[in-house]
């Protein structure tokens, strides 16, 4: 009987975990695929450049925007670097779009999502797009409203913000 | 004729699946229904069936408590009209959702998003509390039906009887309180609960003289309970005319008028006569029903004939398969019914039950009395019962049953009933994807903006790349490829002046790029003003 | 065993196939292809046959100027609007106003026909009426999933997405004010899309006037990235933006500074008779006290 008992919480638990991680929200990724080859890892810190500098909504926006070729070609005008694969990077811009970059939006059309708030609450890029080595892979933001809940309840060391449906969803 | 009957319910739900058909492609304006009135004829007929599943249970279970000797000539009719009346029933409110694939938002139970079903509700508590009626309805009359062949489940079958006694009332009460809950004039007062229950047991009892002709018996002591229930029925009708002005003669005249014409023995002697007065009062319930959630006239679509089409077909296609089905296995069932245990059930039941009762009715106050009627807990409560009642019965049913079934089998089945309910309950709490709405749109560069924007962020954004926050050039890389940028002094702004040096910005110079249509041109003398600001306060 | 292990499994297979059907069904994005261009004529149109068939309007009653909210006494905002009725003449310019702010659909020829339009503002007996977002709202207390609820702004906001379709909010809403997507605008090519701020709304979903819940979101979001405390400055609503009489005022009902507050002294404040015991927000001003 015990045995038994065990034996059907088991089945149980076991189904519901499979039941939840098939049915769990997909973090699809939207961004279109471009002629250029970028790596966030060189573009960041280590040459003193803040997310700002491309995405000029970043800190400031509710959308932070992509950069447009101008925005590239501002440093790139100078072959920076000597490394053999610069030719091939420098037609590669030369012959891009104005507009090279470009996302489909992921937030629901009935979430409001400001990039300048949490900037504001100090709240880095990084907590919600993790880092620069998973963006170069195509890692999607985390847009999961677990994720946001639990950060607006104060369970991720930020201080606790509104948790209320209407001062997020329309 | 059971055959005959089967035949027929399968007939009409021909037209009874086109009518879902339609109501689930079409949605709720399939139906009557406008802006101003939203509960349609699909809660009028959920209603009516609730109503006819209640009482098949009452009449089997409450009959068993109090060992009325009638009880087991109807119980099995009684108890498989229930399971049949159960499905039907709970056909309707899914199909009236807005919604259909969202009904699981109703569940009161965790999920990803961290958002709860809202207690206050009477639907939550309607959607758990029939959920448990029918689980443990079926735990009925499985036990029932083991029974036959097992006489130590009759033990069993009266702890169940026990359990279910309290939770019709609950669960009928909680359906009354859907309307009794309202701002609706109409719907309010506080005899609602038993006004609904009576009904229920009233369209029952009617339902049951029915499907005891079909067997061709005949209960007396049914048709003077359905005597009995007309006149309290009459009494509500009554005072309802009184208090709110409502009165509606079909009801009554099909409800109370014809009923009394069952004091007349030659008329009751006649079996059609009695089938007749049988249909008028499921009529006159359906006709109640009617006239309470819809006051007003409105024109009906062929989706609303549909309804009867498939609440009939399905009632009789459930109640008459299932019942040829067991008649094959055992052709006697309905005939000799199961001897009743002959042992008096244990008297500290009763007395548990009792102080249960008890102990229930004083929470009930202290939580009532003292604080307002939206504590959080006292929403629990209509739910706390069914799932008490679900606990219980699913212990007591599942020992039962392990105690004379091989134990293999029963795992077998229990195993896979928990890997749905598993599975259910994972695939509700994860939710899937949301919904994105319509198309969305593609996010590219920043538009400039009529409205300048704040010039600090600009100069953060477009030009610190370079330049430095404060001016000072970014050493990390700047000094690595480009020549070296003058230093930020006063002076040196100066000799150039504002009006050359917002053309710097817009048009480019040396090393710059021009940021025309990137900056637009005050933001871009907004800029060199900054500079100037931030030559001050180097200095 | 009386039902067979047969029956049992089958049954159990029907209902497992139910729920695959639950997993697969379609949550994608809808296509713009059927957005229906905006053309102000037609909703124009549809606005004048509403206002031919008004429906009736109950009585007028005093109140008091609305105070803190009793669910939310410590919040510092309470959002709301005031019609002046000495000022409106009926002229609908709101409702169009309205329309074209929220995206709201035409309605198809049958609909029209039994007068179920989506308007959030109706004409009854010439004088605007929306929702009035009660501080204890009926609406709120009996819809199941939580997809009514209040804002501690005062807002009674719909978390669309959340909403499935059970009415009950309908039902208990003494104006009958909100409106159920009987039909699916998009795909029979009635929604168009005026503004992209506010999301379209499917079939099966509730809806009524947000108070512009967008605006003050925006509004609020852009006075939080400068460290601004908000009080509703700088936010109106459409209806108030277009009405050429002035007569509509958005305002805080908690804000001195406010010119909703500042306007409500010595006017009477009136509502409906049925919406009188729910604290509403939205209230209408006649004569002087």
């Amino acid at each position: 009987m015990k045995k038994g008992i065990f034996f059907l919480l088991f089945v149980f638990m076991l189904a519901l975990i499979f039941a939840d991680i098939f049915f769990s929200p997909s973090l699809a990724s939207n961004t279109k695929k471009t002629s250029i080859p970028f790596l966030h890892a060189l573009h960041g810190d280590s040459i003193g450049l803040s997310c700002e500098a491309c995405h000029s909504g970043a800190y400031t926006n509710r959308e932070a925007f992509m950069p447009s070729k101008s925005d590239c070609m501002d440093c790139h005008r100078l072959p920076l670097t000597e490394s053999e694969g610069i030719a091939s990077l420098d037609s590669a811009l030369k012959n891009a779009s104005e507009h090279p970059f470009q996302t489909k939006n992921r937030l629901p059309a009935h979430v409001v999502f400001h990039h300048g708030v949490h900037a504001k609450a100090n709240v880095s890029c990084e907590e919600c797009h993790s880092n620069e080595l998973a963006w170069d892979r195509g890692t999607p933001p985390l847009l999961l409203m677990n994720e946001c809940l639990a950060c607006h309840q104060g369970k991720r060391g930020f201080e606790a913000s509104a948790t209320d449906c209407a001062s997020c969803h329309r | 004729m059971v055959k005959k009957l089967f035949i027929v319910g399968l007939i009409l739900l021909i037209p009874g699946i086109w009518t879902l058909f339609q109501a689930l492609s079409i949605g709720p304006a399939s139906w009557a229904l406008d802006q101003s009135l939203f509960w349609g004829t699909p809660i009028v007929n959920f209603v009516f069936w609730i109503g006819l599943a209640h009482a098949g249970t009452f009449l089997s279970a409450i009959l068993l408590i109090l060992e009325v000797r009638f009880q087991k000539r109807i119980s099995l009719v009684a108890e498989l009209s229930t399971i049949a009346a159960i499905l039907v029933a709970s056909i309707f409110p899914l199909i009236h959702l807005g919604i259909v694939s969202r009904f699981y938002f109703l569940i009161p139970f965790f999920n990803e998003r961290n958002i709860f079903a809202n207690f206050s509700s009477p639907l939550i508590w309607d959607f758990v509390a029939i959920f448990v009626y029918l689980c443990i309805s079926i735990f009925y009359i499985v036990t029932h039906l083991l029974s036959l062949k097992h006489a130590s489940l009759l033990k069993t079958r009266k702890v169940l009887a026990w359990i279910l006694f309290p939770l019709v009332l609950w669960v009928h009460t909680i359906v009354s309180l859907d309307f009794a809950v309202t701002t609706n004039n109409l719907w309010q007062g506080a005899y609602f609960p038993i006004y609904f229950i009576l009904g229920a047991l009233f369209s029952g009892l009617a339902l049951v003289v029915f499907l005891l002709e079909v067997q061709k018996r005949r209960v007396r002591k049914i048709e003077e309970l359905l005597i009995a229930a007309s006149w309290l029925l009459f009494v509500f009708w009554i005072w309802e005319f009184f208090q709110k002005g409502v009165w509606h003669f079909e009801v009554v005249f099909f409800g109370f008028v014809i009923v009394q014409l069952l004091w007349i023995p030659v008329l009751r002697k006649q079996k059609a006569f009695r089938l007749f007065v049988s249909f008028s009062v499921l009529i006159s319930m359906w006709l109640e029903r009617y006239v309470l959630i819809i006051p007003l006239d409105i024109e009906w679509l062929p989706v609303d004939y549909g309804w009867f089409a498939l609440g009939i077909g399905l009632f009789l296609s459930v109640f008459f398969g299932l019942y040829l089905l067991i008649q094959k296995h055992n052709p006697l069932v309905f005939y000799v019914s199961a001897e009743e245990s002959n042992e008096k059930y244990s008297r500290k039941v009763l007395w548990g039950i009792l102080a249960g009762a008890v102990v229930f009715a004083l929470l009930y106050f202290a939580l009532n009395y003292p604080l307002d009627t939206s504590v959080p807990l006292m929403n629990w409560i209509p739910v706390l019962f069914p799932l008490f009642s679900l606990f219980a019965g699913l212990s007591f049913f599942a020992l039962g049953v392990y105690s004379v079934v091989p134990k293999k089998q029963f795992f077998l089945v229990s195993g896979l009933l928990v890997l749905i309910l598993g599975g259910a309950f994972g695939a509700f709490y994860a939710g899937g994807d949301t919904n994105l709405g319509v198309e969305s749109k593609i996010i590219s560069v920043e538009r400039v903006s009529k409205n300048n924007r704040p010039v600090k962020d600009l100069w953060a954004s477009r030009c610190a790349s370079c330049h430095g926050l404060k001016g000072e050039g970014n050493r990390k890389f700047i000094y690595e490829f480009y020549p070296e940028i003058q230093d930020l002094t006063l002076e040196r702004l100066n000799s150039q002046g504002e009006d050359s040096l917002t053309q710097v910005v817009l048009k480019g110079r040396a090393f710059m790029n021009p940021f025309e249509g990137r900056v637009s041109e005050p933001e871009a003398r907004a800029l060199i003003r900054y500079m100037y600001q931030l030559a001050e306060e180097k200095e | 065993m009386l039902i067979s292990k047969r029956t049992f499994i089958k049954s159990f297979g029907a209902l497992l196939g139910g729920l695959l059907l639950f997993g697969c069904r379609k949550q994608g994005e809808k296509s713009l292809s059927r957005v229906r261009p905006v053309s102000i004529p037609d909703i124009k149109k549809q606005i004048k046959e509403a206002m031919k068939n008004q429906k009736p309007l109950d009585s007028l009653v005093a109140i008091p100027v609305p105070s803190s909210l009793k669910a939310f006494p410590n919040a510092t905002n309470r959002f709301g609007m005031a019609i002046d009725l000495d000022l409106c003449d009926g002229c609908g310019e709101c409702v169009l106003a309205c329309n074209l702010e929220n995206n709201i659909p035409l309605v198809n020829e049958y609909q029209a026909s039994k007068n179920n339009y989506m308007h959030w503002i109706e004409l009854r007996d010439q004088i605007p009426v929306t929702c009035f977002h009660c501080g204890d709202a009926p609406c709120e207390k009996v819809c199941p999933t939580g997809a009514a609820v209040h804002s501690p702004d005062g807002v009674s906001a719909m978390v669309y997405a959340r909403c499935a379709g059970t009415r009950f909010c309908g039902v208990n809403c003494p104006i009958k004010i909100r409106k159920f997507n009987y039909v699916d605008a998009l795909d029979e090519g009635l929604q168009f899309i005026s503004n992209p701020e506010v999301p379209v709304r499917e079939q099966g979903v509730i809806e009524k006037c947000s108070l512009c819940l967008h605006r003050i979101q925006n509004a609020r979001l852009k006075a939080k990235t400068i460290g601004k405390e908000f009080l509703g400055e700088n936010v109106t609503t459409a209806c108030a933006e277009a009405c050429p009489k002035g007569a509509i005022l958005f305002g805080n009902w908690l804000d001195p500074n406010s010119l909703l507050y500042k306007k409500a002294r010595g006017r009477g404040v009136y509502t409906l008779s049925s919406i009188a015991p729910f604290d509403p927000s939205v209230v209408y001003f006649k004569g002087v006290r």
